[in-house]
């Protein structure tokens, strides 16, 4: 309708595809981190917390540089993925989505860590004394209570999914149809002669995907927010 | 029976407190933990809970024993069926007043021979127009009865009560009461309740623990701990001195007054709506009761009763004295608590064994403080 070609509407699916599956895939992990900084004390928690911030203010090549020597062909986890499970990451959009994990992680940790230190731990212990177990007590009383902060981690992530660049084209690489997202397309359209129209519709894109994130975001954060105070 | 036996030390770096708990309550009815802070009151409920796993723990609830650390038997908290209701409600906020009360049932499927079913938990509570009542649009007193519902309709064997008034003024005070009240008559299961107010334990209660530095230091029915006991120490400005037994004798309309005999004596209070015979119990603040040497005349107080000063509780620095009378024979003593100024036990030289009249006015024993027991 905008006259997009296929090589746009490519990297807005690939956008997409990789900016869901690894908010899906790295929910649990943040929320379990998040948990941990929020209710636990241990040994080492210090260090685990600058581990899981460090994607903040680390250049994200380094990132992508780091995962190719972990995850890469030769890399020390990459080569037991291949010779084992005949799993190869780098140049696939998954390896893709892992990039973009790693540099958003922390940006998906922080708002639910927050939310969480703001529920009542008694209330737990509440939900305990009527039946339920630690388990139960958690998913049924602190998880409902948190899903605003929830959803403020999960578009904070995804924006910055989206947006992911530097560790992407490292780990990943620029292959259209793969792992070119719309910032890759969006570099490369600027080095092609010619190529502002391109770019233009790009960015008329990622500006799309943003707005409507945030207001689905908006949306859903206001939805919780009443059930919780009305 | 209710048996309960605990022990723990607790070390915070530079202080120690010492838990070491023995106590034994009847299969039903009320029994009140009375102490001050940091006696060990909640920890105490909170170890009967499981929430807390103590050094040495033994606890039966019926036949039932919940945990023994002798031979490592361990029922969790959620396996315990005990209702606990927290001072602070502790209710779902995420959750309407229908699903907090629910909450229990996702997961314990109310059982078919459960002893309270949903309807009548709703209706002994009053709770039907709050149902769809957002959590944070409720008043202290409702949100305290939906606590107390919600810990009934997880189908406890044991209910614990922390302290569930201390939060309210006295006018939902007095709205939740009368529910408590009902409770105590209508559920078949051991009750512990935590209080600071002898006039709480007055309207609720059976039997009283004291509780003191981690020890239960007497246990026996409210009117006898409540006599032999100088429980001012442990209010904390909340209402100490007895709980008499008393029993309805005639009712005196024209003057909006009735006859009861406690001890073998007369005691006059506002007009009760019981008939003669009716056993009623009445709380005797100690500041209420003024004490002469001499038989008084001419006085307005209606309630002059005889007796003997038993002891004097005499605590330095403090501007005021115990005085504990014994207002029954030498062979069957009734212990009733005055509270008197330094300088009036000086004025009267009073000291234990010497004949006393002890005055209590008719309008101080009024609906507050008399009611059936």
């Amino acid at each position: 309708m905008f006259g997009f070609s296929d090589l746009e509407i490519e990297a807005l699916q690939v956008s997409l595809k990789v900016g869901l599956w690894s908010a899906v895939f790295t929910f649990p992990v943040a929320l379990a981190c998040a948990w941990l900084l929020a209710r636990k004390n241990f040994a080492g928690k210090t260090i685990f917390n600058a581990v899981i911030h460090v994607p903040l203010v680390v250049p994200p090549v380094v990132i992508g540089y780091l995962l190719l020597v972990l995850l890469g062909r030769q890399g020390v986890l990459g080569e037991l993925l291949d010779s084992w499970f005949d799993i190869r990451l780098v140049f696939t959009w998954q390896g893709a989505a892992i990039a973009a994990s790693v540099v958003a992680f922390p940006l998906f940790v922080r708002p639910i860590r927050q939310a969480l230190e703001t529920v009542d731990p008694r209330l737990e212990e509440a939900a305990l004394t009527l039946g339920a177990n630690a388990r139960q007590a958690f998913f049924a009383v602190t998880l409902p209570i948190v899903t605003p902060g929830i959803i403020t981690g999960a578009l904070l992530f995804f924006a910055r999914a989206l947006g992911e660049f530097g560790a992407t084209i490292t780990f990943a690489a620029n292959i259209p149809g793969e792992t070119q997202t719309l910032p890759l397309a969006l570099y490369t359209a600027t080095q092609t002669p010619g190529g502002d129209a391109i770019a233009m519709r790009l960015v008329i894109l990622s500006l799309l995907l943003a707005v409507i994130a945030l207001m689905l975001s908006e949306w859903l954060a206001r939805r919780a927010n009443l059930k919780l105070r009305g | 029976m209710l048996s309960i036996k605990a022990g723990h030390r607790f070390t915070d770096g530079t202080s120690l407190f010492r838990l070491d708990v023995d106590l034994e309550t009847p299969d039903s009815g009320v029994t009140a933990i009375f102490g001050p802070s940091g006696a060990g009151k909640t920890t105490l409920l909170k170890i009967v809970a499981g929430l807390l796993r103590p050094d040495f723990v033994r606890i039966e609830v019926g036949d039932t024993v919940l945990c023994d650390t002798q031979n490592g038997a361990w029922v969790p908290p959620d396996r315990r069926r005990i209702g606990y209701v927290f001072q602070d409600t502790r209710l779902f906020p995420h959750l309407s007043v229908k699903g907090n009360l629910t909450f229990g049932r996702r997961f314990n499927p109310p059982a078919e021979s459960e002893s309270l079913s949903y309807d009548s938990v709703i209706a002994l509570l009053n709770l039907g127009g709050l149902l769809d009542r957002p959590i944070h649009k409720l008043s202290g007193g409702e949100g305290q009865r939906v606590a107390i519902g919600r810990a009934l309709l997880a189908n406890p064997r044991l209910l614990l009560l922390d302290e569930p008034l201390a939060a309210l003024d006295d006018d939902r005070k007095a709205e939740i009461l009368p529910y408590l009240e009902g409770l105590r008559h209508t559920l078949d299961l051991p009750i512990l309740y935590v209080s600071h107010s002898l006039s709480e334990i007055r309207h609720l209660a059976t039997w009283l623990a004291v509780l003191d530095d981690g020890a239960v230091k007497a246990f026996g029915s409210v009117e006898d701990i409540s006599g032999e006991m100088d429980l001012s120490p442990f209010t904390q400005g909340g209402e100490a001195g007895t709980v008499l037994a008393a029993t309805v004798t005639e009712h005196d309309t024209a003057h909006s007054l009735t006859r009861v005999n406690a001890a073998g004596q007369d005691i006059l209070v506002t007009k009760l709506n019981l008939p003669p015979g009716a056993h009623i119990r009445i709380h005797v603040r100690p500041q209420d009761v003024a004490l002469a040497l001499a038989r008084p005349e001419r006085v307005s107080v209606l309630n002059i009763l005889e007796g003997t000063i038993a002891s004097i509780t005499d605590v330095p620095r403090r501007p005021v004295m115990d005085v504990q009378i014994n207002i029954g024979s030498s062979t069957r003593p009734v212990h009733l608590w005055a509270q008197v100024t330094r300088l009036a036990f000086e004025r009267l030289s009073l000291r234990p064994g010497l004949p006393i009249f002890a005055m209590i006015k008719a309008v101080t024993l009024d609906k507050d403080r008399v009611g059936l027991s």
